[in-house]
Formats: C-alpha cells, sequence, structure tokens
C-alpha cells in the first residue's frame, strides 16, 4: 500500500461518516480500518525500507 | 638554379614579417579546445568554428608561461581556473611569436573574463529559447512528486559541503522520520560534470522503480563554476526524465537553467532536504486531521443514536405505562359495574318469567273452569266446535266442581 492509496481510503472513510451513510455495524469495521491506515502510514513515516541496494 | 632557401633562412624571414606586422600584443576572440600542462607552463590549442556548420575553420596554438598564469590568477581571482577549459570561448590578449625554432605561437599575456560571461549568457539565451522550443520547459514539473518522497537518488560530490549538509539535515530532523536515499557520485563543476551528472542520471534510469525522486545538490559557486548546469545536453535530459528531480545548487545570485527545467528548484543543499522533511510533516498532518475528523464525527453519529434509542426507550416506556393503566381502569370499571348489570338483568329476567307465570296461569284450563266456563269432551276429546257434534252424541261437560256426563238432544243451526 502506497502512501496516496492510503490516504485516499482515508478520505472515503471520512466522507462516508460525514455523509451517514454508514450504518451503526460498519462504523466499527470502519474506525478501525481507519485506525489501522493511521498507524500504517505513521510508522511507515519512520522506518526505513532499504531495498535498495547499494 | 632554383630560388631555394634554407629553413632558418625562411623562419628567420617569417619571423621579421611577423614582427614588424604585428608588434604589440593584439586581443583575439577564439575557442579553447585543449589545455595541456607541463612545467606549469600552459600549451593550448586554440580554435574557431564556424558558426552555423561548427566546422573548425582556423586553428593556432598558444602558450601561457607560468609567470603569466600566477599574474593573471591573481589578477582575476578563483574563477581564472574555469576560463581555461575545452568548450570555452575566451578574448585574450596575446603577442604573435613566430620562433625560428618552433614556428608560430601566440603567446597569452592577458585575459578578458567579462567576454567569456558575455559569450556564457548568450549561450545561455539560445539554450533556453531551444528548451522551449522543444517544450521541455515544463515537462519535469509534470512528472507528480510523491505525496512522501521517502526513496530518494542524490547526485552530488561526496566531499562537498552540500552534500553533508543535505545528509546531515535529512538525519537529524526532529520528526524522527526516515528518508533512505543513496548517492550516485558525479563532479559538480569543471569540465566532467556535465558528462558525470548525465551518467549519474542514466544509472538512476535503470533503477527508477527504486526512487521517488532525484536530488541535485552542490555547495555555492560562481557562474564559472555552475557553468555545466546551463548545458543544453544536461538541462534537456533533465527534463526529459521520468523521475522529479529536485535542484539545490548554491548560487550568488540568479538560477541555471537546470534550476529552471527541473521539477522544483530550492536555494541550498539544506533547503531541499528541509523541502522533503515538510512534504512527510504535511502528510501527517493531514492524517492527524483526518483522525481528528473521524474522532469527533463517529462520537457525533454515535450520540445521535444514542439519544434516538433512548427516545424510543421512553416512548416504549410511556406507551406501556398508557396501556397498563387503561387495563387496569377497564378491570375496575368491570369489577364495580359488572355485579349492577349482572343484577339488572336477573331483576328484569324475573319480572319477565313472574309476567309469562301470571299470564300462562291466566290461560289455563282450570282458570278457565274457576272463571265459570266449561270445558266439553267427547271420547276424551276436547270440543271445540259445534260441527264435531251430532245429535244423540255422549258428552262430558268439566265444571269447576265436576264433570257431567249428558246427551245431545238438539242442535241449532244459528250460533247462539
Amino acid at each position: 500500500m502506497t502512501y496516496e492509496d492510503a490516504l485516499q481510503e482515508l478520505q472515503m472513510i471520512v466522507a462516508a461518516i460525514e455523509n451517514e451513510q454508514v450504518s451503526i455495524d460498519e462504523l466499527t469495521a470502519k474506525t478501525k480500518r481507519a485506525s489501522e491506515l493511521i498507524t500504517f502510514c505513521k510508522e511507515k513515516l519512520r522506518k526505513v525500507e532499504s531495498e535498495v541496494e547499494q | 638554379m632554383k630560388n631555394q632557401h634554407t629553413l632558418l633562412e625562411v623562419n628567420q624571414f617569417l619571423k621579421r614579417v611577423v614582427a614588424a606586422n604585428l608588434p604589440k600584443a593584439i586581443w583575439v576572440t577564439c575557442e579553447i579546445m585543449q589545455v595541456g600542462g607541463s612545467r606549469g607552463h600552459f600549451y593550448i590549442d586554440l580554435i574557431e568554428k564556424d558558426a552555423i556548420t561548427q566546422q573548425i575553420v582556423a586553428q593556432s596554438q598558444a602558450v601561457m608561461w607560468k609567470s603569466t598564469y600566477y599574474r593573471l590568477k591573481k589578477k582575476i581571482g578563483a574563477n581564472f581556473k574555469n576560463l581555461l577549459q575545452s568548450g570555452i570561448q575566451v578574448l585574450i590578449e596575446v603577442k604573435v611569436d613566430f620562433s625560428e625554432r618552433y614556428g608560430l605561437k601566440l603567446v597569452i599575456e592577458n585575459i578578458d573574463p567579462a567576454y567569456t560571461l558575455g559569450q556564457m549568457e548568450m549561450q545561455r539565451q539560445a539554450t533556453i529559447e531551444q528548451l522551449k522550443k522543444n517544450n521541455l520547459f515544463d515537462k519535469n514539473n509534470q512528472v507528480a512528486l510523491p505525496i512522501v518522497p521517502q526513496r530518494i537518488a542524490v547526485i552530488s560530490s561526496p566531499k562537498a559541503a552540500g552534500f553533508q549538509d543535505f545528509s546531515q539535515e535529512l538525519t537529524t530532523n526532529q520528526y524522527n522520520y526516515s528518508i533512505d536515499y543513496q548517492l550516485f557520485k558525479a563532479a559538480m563543476q569543471g569540465q566532467f560534470a556535465e558528462k558525470e551528472i548525465i551518467e549519474a542520471l542514466r544509472a538512476i534510469d535503470k533503477r527508477k522503480t527504486d526512487f521517488d525522486a532525484v536530488v541535485l545538490i552542490r555547495g555555492g559557486g560562481s557562474k564559472l563554476d555552475l557553468s555545466a548546469f546551463d548545458s543544453l545536453k544536461l538541462c534537456t535530459t533533465i527534463a526529459n526524465f521520468s523521475l522529479p528531480i529536485l535542484t539545490g545548487i548554491g548560487h550568488d545570485i540568479d538560477e541555471s537553467i537546470a534550476d529552471l527545467v527541473a521539477h522544483k528548484s530550492l536555494k541550498t543543499p539544506t533547503a531541499v532536504a528541509t523541502f522533503l522533511i515538510e512534504q512527510f510533516l504535511n502528510f501527517e498532518l493531514t492524517i492527524n486531521q483526518l483522525q481528528l475528523a473521524i474522532n469527533s464525527q463517529t462520537q457525533q453519529y454515535l450520540q445521535q443514536q444514542n439519544l434516538q434509542l433512548e427516545q424510543i426507550e421512553r416512548q416504549i416506556q410511556y406507551a406501556s405505562k398508557m396501556q397498563l393503566s387503561n387495563a387496569h381502569r377497564m378491570l375496575e370499571y368491570i369489577e364495580n359495574e359488572l355485579p349492577k348489570v349482572v343484577k339488572n338483568r336477573l331483576r328484569s329476567a324475573s319480572s319477565q318469567l313472574e309476567l309469562i307465570e301470571k299470564t300462562v296461569d291466566l290461560l289455563s284450563p282450570e282458570m278457565a273452569l274457576k272463571r265459570g266456563f266449561t270445558i266439553t269432551t267427547k271420547n276424551g276429546k276436547i270440543v271445540r266446535s259445534k260441527a264435531e257434534l251430532s245429535e244423540s252424541d255422549v258428552i262430558e261437560t268439566y265444571f269447576r266442581d265436576g264433570k257431567v256426563t249428558s246427551k245431545i238432544v238438539t242442535l241449532s243451526k244459528s250460533e247462539n
């Protein structure tokens, strides 16, 4: 997953919740997913992925 | 007998001719093709090219003695060494010297850096025109910079102060962001800069999927130091490149053409590092905001749902209370009224029954007899009509106080 993809998905989740298109059951799943994405991004910002060979 | 001369005679003649016609030094414009050194002296091949065909139309050898070199270096300063390089257009003051031993040589006594700069500026403008004509000016700008540029290919000279500043700024950023960069070495000035930078770019292009952006950095320098960054070939390569290129070429004054065609140009290598960190920061702030938005929206939503639920709960409670109390009232009413109703119904039924009893009584044969009527029977059956009887029939007549047996004497014809 790229930063762009994560950002896009997060924005969609926010929009869905704001527009009340989410039922109570889906809400839990979506907030959990949002949390996952945010944690993933924040970790990635601070972790070097050295797939690059010197 | 041929008119013949010795070589020495010819050369001596030429020497006199040259000395007589060009006694003083003259200013000459030309291009440096090659510079060689030996024992501190500089031997330079000078050429002139046809402006259009680029063919060499004139060529000559020149020399700059060691003493001249040091004198000029002192006079002109750091820029001086940049002037004596292949490809540079120069305006030099030369003493044309013809020696019998070595032939023609132009002895360089002075040089005008302003001319070279002027030529460079013209060349620069021409290059810009060319790039604009080929629609290359905006091309690298169109290549999207990833929202978090985390994998960087750096083109620089490892010893250059610029690179040290850059990597220092990146690795000690206060947010603990992690940026993965790899150095592709290249000379950042001098006559090999153009070639080496292009080679570095080509090497990066082969691995373009490994990187998010390219950073081209070096420390400050004068116009001549940075002339490689105005080269058409280099700038074309930059413009056409598949990754976004960020430049941080320290300048005294204006920009190189490389800055103009690159995706983004920043003032110094440190500024480039800062810019990259900023992208990370912006991204993190954005997702923080989204998190806040999600949290507050979710809370709001849940609160709403909760209120609705409470309201429904209250409605249910109220409704069921109402139903209960209604039922109670009904029950009470029945409890109170039912006996009365029942009593009334019984009473009226009772009266009715009495009435019927009385009527039945009144209508009974016993009552008829008591009232004075009689009942006539013939052969045990009650006779209701005269027609049922004939003369000499035997009949019984019942009275209140007994029975009488008679025989019919006469039947009258009329009713009474």
